[in-house]
């Protein structure tokens, strides 16, 4: 390799990300953008110190930057609720690194043939209406074995049985969501994690519609065509309703609740609870199971006093921040069977060095294997 | 006399054991560059501790900083086979073109992705674990603090020999 071989892949990490000479200048510490200038010349060598910190700025592996040898992969669409309108391909290089290190962990371990998705295939006539988009949630919910309370195993469900990648980033300014179905690491999902609990359940499901969708309608079709996008958005909002909020088991919540036709507002609140999902996800489904009107469910969604005692009834709820359990058990295990460095493991749950062994005693987890033991021929 | 060059868990580890201060007073240690970056805390009692390896450790001279040029790192990743070569940190990739390029040099670790990366760079005679090292410098612990079966020899043997045979493997020797 030569100091210009090097320098040339640095400038394309650094151009793939969207940074100018300056910002990425700034990012990595240099006094000023001639250091970097002169480094993507190929006029001043690069320290190994400096390397690690331009693969994380450029969000790439050493390995690609030091053997330029990545296999060249398909150019990842990410479908989002609300894009990104600054820092795009900043945001999406930073969430495809993150797959992408998350299908590492699978291929270390064997395990990235392993199938993946919800096997329907589904034509646009199948979802035209919203009873067929019921129809549909009904059919992945009995496929999935969701059972009376979706919510509390849909994310489980997903990465165990789906292989569905799950990431929790703070989104904040960019919507609560994304996802794609990527030719080599398959179906996944960033989830915004400042969002409460019973709404990342909401986005799961909505997420999940669109990951099942996903080649009956082209994400750039979706991106060409906002009424068409809209459409998809309301049909994905009504699957994710009908998902977490079976009706028979609703109605028999709400019936064991309701005195002489009236429910009390703390009652609305605790089925919202008991089925993990917003005050608000339950009103609207009571309306599309004509409960109550649609003018009803919109007065009550913006209601003072029952926002209040959502709030006051949901106060003890345990707001650990969201995590992929299934990415950390995938680290953790590569960790121990030794496939990757301890170093690595602390980059990629993002934990300090010496926090890795409290880290793994707090999550019940052990670094070692221990003795094996011999099984008897079935 | 030998030299040694320790990677960032065993500087956590032996500053958590409390033999780190000893060893360093006893030999010349190694340390790279990435690895100085990366020690920032140990924890000892149940407490975190900051660390600022660099003032007290390098640049008061107790240990030597050592770097590795990107060519010497990629020619380790060009011996790993494909996929361990994404499993291993800049650290410790750091760690091992060094090892390589100066023959002097012993390295302390029980990171088992290092372990077991030694066979492939033929160095598998110029590792040690950290059980060995202190015993080799007559260090015992302090009371109160016992072995991380991490750190013991047969720990380090283990994944030296999972390593090797890796490499045989990978050989095709069979």
């Amino acid at each position: 390799m030569t100091k210009t071989e090097l320098a040339d892949r640095l400038r394309k990490a650094r151009e793939a990300v969207g940074l100018s000479i300056g910002e990425a200048a700034t990012r990595l510490g240099f006094g000023n953008y001639q250091t970097l200038t002169n480094i993507e010349k190929g006029e001043r060598e690069v320290k190994a110190s400096e390397l690690t910190q331009f693969a994380k700025t450029y969000f790439c592996s050493l390995n690609s930057l030091l053997m330029g040898e990545d296999i060249p992969q398909p150019a990842v669409h990410f479908l989002w609720r609300r894009a990104p309108s600054e820092r795009k391909a900043e945001i999406e290089a930073s969430i495809k690194h993150r797959f992408e290190e998350y299908h590492l962990l699978e291929k270390l371990l064997g395990l990235a043939e392993e199938g993946s998705g919800v096997m329907i295939s589904i034509l646009p006539a199948d979802i035209r209406t919203a009873y067929q988009v019921d129809a549909l949630a009904t059919k992945v919910s009995n496929l999935l074995n969701l059972g009376s309370r979706p919510a509390l195993s849909l994310q489980k469900v997903m990465e165990q049985m789906l292989r569905t990648k799950i990431l929790f980033v703070k989104l904040s300014e960019f919507g609560s969501a994304a996802s794609t179905v990527h030719p080599e690491f398959g179906a996944a999902i960033v989830v915004n994690s400042e969002e409460a609990p019973w709404r990342i359940n909401f986005t799961l499901a909505h997420e999940l519609f669109h990951i099942i969708t996903w080649n009956t309608f082209s994400p750039s079709d979706l991106e060409q065509s906002e009424a068409l996008f809209k459409d998809i958005e309301k049909k994905a909002e009504r699957f994710a309703s009908t998902l977490l909020l079976p009706e028979s088991v609703v109605r028999e919540e709400l019936n064991a609740r309701i005195n002489e036709h009236r429910l009390s507002f703390s009652d609305i609140v605790d089925v919202a609870r008991d089925f993990g999902v917003s005050t608000q996800a339950l009103l609207y489904r009571m309306a599309n199971m004509h409960l109550i009107e649609w003018d009803k469910a919109n007065a009550l969604a913006r209601n003072d006093e029952l926002m209040m005692i959502d709030r006051r009834i949901r106060r003890d709820v345990d707001y650990e921040a969201p995590s992929s359990e299934r990415f950390m058990l995938l680290a953790v295990k590569c960790l121990r069977k030794g496939l990757i460095s301890r170093g690595k493991f602390s980059e990629l749950l993002d934990i300090d060095r010496a926090d890795i062994d409290e880290f793994l005693e707090y999550q019940g987890l052990s670094e070692v294997e221990g003795e094996s033991i011999e099984i008897m021929a079935s | 006399m030998k030299l040694w060059l320790l990677d960032a868990d065993v500087i956590i580890k032996l500053l958590e054991i409390d033999v780190f201060d000893r060893l360093v007073a006893m030999h010349d240690l190694y340390v790279t560059s990435t690895v100085v970056d990366e020690v920032k805390y140990y924890r000892r009692g149940g407490q975190k501790f900051q660390v600022d390896f660099r003032q007290q450790y390098v640049d008061s001279g107790l240990m030597t900083e050592t770097t590795a040029t990107a060519e010497e790192m990629q020619e380790v990743l060009r011996r790993l086979p494909v996929l361990r070569r994404q499993g291993v940190h800049a650290g410790e990739i750091e760690s091992l073109a060094v090892l390589v390029r100066q023959d002097d040099l012993i390295l302390c670790t029980f990171d088992a992705a290092a372990i077991r990366a030694l066979p492939f760079l033929d160095v598998t005679e110029r590792a040690v674990s950290a059980e060995r090292l202190m015993q080799t410098s007559g260090l015992t612990l302090s009371p109160g603090f016992k072995l991380d079966p991490r750190l013991s020899e047969s720990y380090f043997r283990s994944n030296i020999e999972h390593g090797l045979r890796e490499f045989v493997c990978t050989q095709n020797i069979f």
